[in-house]
């Protein structure tokens, strides 16, 4: 197959993918609003803080074209998939969680797989591709949907997300249903040789006094078997969790696509009474990952807890910005970010507090820790508060550095191979982060999946001899 | 027939570019407990960070033979699946590690195949029992916020399960409470067998009052400069350090 190089970044897409969903009128009206404004922002300033670890050339603008889904693909199942059918991650989750609340499995190709309790359903539990929720629930789905413009940002990309997206998912809670297992969301993008877009909005909501669990899995199936061109593909997303009053809402993602993608996501959490909301990211793949996790806490007693952890390898470049916007009093933000990094990888942390003047007994907290795994790895990472309340308690901590020898000596005194070793340190460094994510098995799961990255990442001494002998003769 | 475990031949040791050990000499065979004593400061650590190869400790001239093979050229890991073990004076966290993940990975390396969990869980169970260990300090982060004694039950709970043929306890009795003190010391004399040997490091007389050392040795400067059985350390623990100085003044 060969690449037309045309791009399809355009405002007619906009009314192609519109009329081929049979889109209702607002969304398109509200797609082509984000055009214009995406038209009218200045392209990203690759030295700027948050851009500047990304190579925004690896991403040629002029020849994305956006993937063409299939929206009647696909079917509604009364049961889960048999989980070896499914990539490892996924296989691995539905595994580790046993019981799952709902299931939605897409590709580039469009929604394969979707399954949802019928005992939710019956409570009014919505779990659709976003395509059918437009027109099947427009109300919500509109009440929502526009909401997105009154809160500004000025990344490029999400606004293209928004003007563009061909992919989708939807989550309704209604009040008071609380729902212990987990959804499972997973998203393959595969990808072939020319350089693709995909556009996709995640939006969840969870109504007053609902509890939910929502696990995201993104990756590439055969990641290895992809000859990648010289720009990438993009994977963008816009994901927005509303977590109405008294709501808990969960939601961790793990980012685990190939090396042939920059993946651009923008996370909102809009945080309102007394509700709760965490929030877990990982990141073990992508060749670029530029991630902004924003929580505003809008009404007193909001109340939130931001993870993240990133295994960075290769050349692969991460940027991470996060955002605590408190704008009600009473509420309260927690933020711990870890990275480490091998090979010639970077990362940027960027970590922004906001407390509005009207906030007052905010507590906002922000630790950012970064190992560095080699020489050529780079990490920096950057606070910035923005304070206008004085009756606050806010504290930022960041630090870069080696694994400490008095850990590896320790563990190797012990008879750990330097490489095993080395493993278990990254891993415990992770461990602080992950096992504060209060849904169950969680853990299990992540740990098995960066366990099985580490395994292969570390190689031992023996081995790397082993090649270098074979490379010699 | 004796059988020599560990011989150290005239070792000198340096921190970065410091000479810290002097020519240090000593044999261990099987069946020997040996207590090493001797100011802060003297070098004992030094020694022991050495034996198991620590990176940062250079050798600058002399042997260390285990059984006849050159522990020198080995890294630590190698060290330990040889059959050398060393308490820590500071045991090292390694936070988010569990603990029962870290010691079944020891085990493992040191065993060289895994064990069956149950049996596993069955030796461990055991030892942690005379030990004295809550079952809760499985699933806690290794070493990370344990209390200074607790740390060292857990120095003592990896010897029990690595079985070292060479043990080198670098202060395991500081820090403990007194029952702890009597618990240790009778972990570690159920420990010692005639296949093994044990370096104590200490400064008490009270732990060699559980443990009965066949050889007790004075380091100073970085020398082992007086060498006796167990009646030394009564003698040491009476007088105090200066005598064998001036001793050792007068000679020269
Ligand atoms: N990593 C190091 N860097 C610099 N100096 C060191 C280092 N390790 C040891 N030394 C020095 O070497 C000397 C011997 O220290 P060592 O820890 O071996 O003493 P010790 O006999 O174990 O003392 P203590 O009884 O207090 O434990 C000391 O003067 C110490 O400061
Ligand atoms: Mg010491």
């Amino acid at each position: 197959m060969s690449c037309i190089p045309q791009t399809d970044l355009t405002k007619n897409r906009i009314e192609e993918i519109s009329s081929s969903l049979a889109e209702p009128a607002w969304l398109s009206k509200e797609r082509r609003l984000a055009w214009e404004k995406y038209i009218a922002t200045d392209v990203p300033d690759p030295k700027a803080d948050e851009w500047r670890t990304i190579n925004l050339n690896s991403l040629d603008l002029s020849k994305l074209k956006t993937t063409k889904l299939n929206p009647n693909l696909g079917s509604f199942e009364t049961a889960l998939p048999d989980g070896g059918k499914l990539p490892k991650e996924m296989s691995a989750a539905l595994k580790q969680y046993k019981e799952i609340a709902g299931f939605i499995w897409q590709t580039e190709k469009g929604t394969q797989h979707v399954y949802l309790d019928p005992d939710l359903q019956k409570k009014g539990v919505i779990l659709l591709p976003l395509s059918l929720a437009v027109n099947s629930h427009a109300g919500l789905a509109e009440k929502y949907l526009t909401k997105t413009r009154k809160f500004s940002h000025d990344n490029k990309f999400s606004l293209l997300t928004e003007a563009l997206f061909n992919s989708g998912i939807f989550v309704y809670i209604p009040k008071s249903v609380e729902i212990e297992k987990p959804f499972l969301l997973g998203f393959d993008f595969v990808g072939n040789t020319c350089e693709e877009a995909v556009f996709s909005r995640l939006l969840l909501i969870a109504e007053r006094n609902s509890k939910a669990n929502i696990v995201n899995v993104l990756l590439s199936s055969n990641a290895k078997n992809i000859n990648a061109s010289p720009s990438l593909s993009l994977v963008s997303q816009l994901n927005e969790l509303y977590v109405e009053a008294g709501a808990k809402l969960s939601y961790a993602e793990l980012q685990d696509f190939g090396q042939h993608v920059f993946y651009n996501s923008r996370l909102n959490n809009y945080v309102h009474k007394d509700a709760h909301v965490d929030n877990l990211s990982v990141a073990i793949g992508a060749a670029q990952s530029k991630v902004d996790v924003a929580t505003y806490l809008q009404e007193q007693g909001a109340n939130s807890e931001v993870l993240g952890v990133v295994f960075g390898t290769a050349n692969e470049c991460f940027s991470y910005n996060t955002i605590q916007e408190h704008n009600a009093p009473d509420t309260q933000s927690d933020i711990n970010f870890r990275v480490a990094l091998k090979d010639q990888s970077k990362s940027m942390y960027q970590g922004i507090i906001r407390v509005d003047k009207k906030a007052q007994k905010t507590e906002a907290f922000q630790s950012n820790k970064n190992l560095l795994l080699s020489n050529g790895a780079k990490a920096d990472s950057i606070p910035k508060l923005e304070i206008l309340a004085d009756d606050v308690k806010c504290s930022h901590g960041a630090t870069v550095g080696p694994v400490d020898p008095e850990q590896l000596f320790y563990l190797m005194s012990r008879g750990l191979s330097q490489k095993e070793a080395e493993e278990f340190v990254v891993l415990g460094f992770f461990n602080k982060v992950l096992a504060q994510f209060p849904v169950p098995h969680t853990l299990e799961w992540l740990q098995g999946i960066i366990g099985e990255t580490l395994c292969t990442q570390f190689q031992s001494q023996a081995e790397l001899k082993a090649e270098a002998a074979v490379l010699v003769k | 027939m004796t059988k020599t475990i560990l011989t150290i031949k005239d070792l000198h040791v340096s921190v970065e570019d410091k000479e810290i050990l002097k020519g240090v000499n000593l044999t261990i065979n099987a069946g020997e407990i040996h207590a090493l004593m001797g100011r802060n400061g003297s070098g004992k650590s030094t020694l022991s960070y050495t034996l198991m190869g620590h990176p940062r400790y250079k050798v600058t001239k002399g042997q260390i033979l285990f059984h006849g093979k050159d522990l020198l050229v080995m890294p630590a890991d190698e060290r330990a699946r040889l059959g050398m073990y060393l308490a820590f004076q500071y045991p090292v966290a390694i936070p988010g590690v569990s603990v029962s993940n870290f010691l079944r990975a020891a085990v493992k390396a040191k065993r060289g195949q895994d064990v069956p969990i149950k049996e596993f869980r069955a030796e461990l169970k055991d030892n942690m029992t005379k030990l004295g260990i809550a079952n809760e300090f499985l699933s806690r982060y290794v070493n990370d916020g344990f209390s200074g004694g607790e740390k060292k039950r857990l120095e003592i709970l990896q010897m029990a399960l690595l079985k070292p043929e060479m043990a080198v306890l670098d202060e395991t009795d500081s820090g403990l409470d007194i029952d702890a003190l009597k618990t240790v010391a009778e972990g570690i004399n159920s420990l010692a067998s005639s296949d093994n040997a044990v370096l104590l490091i200490t400064h008490y007389q009270r732990l060699l009052n559980y443990i009965t050392p066949q050889f007790v040795h004075v380091m100073h400067n970085g020398e082992v400069i007086k060498s006796g059985d167990s009646k030394l350390a009564h003698e040491l623990e009476a007088k105090g350090y200066d005598w064998i100085t001036q001793e050792l003044v007068a000679q020269a």
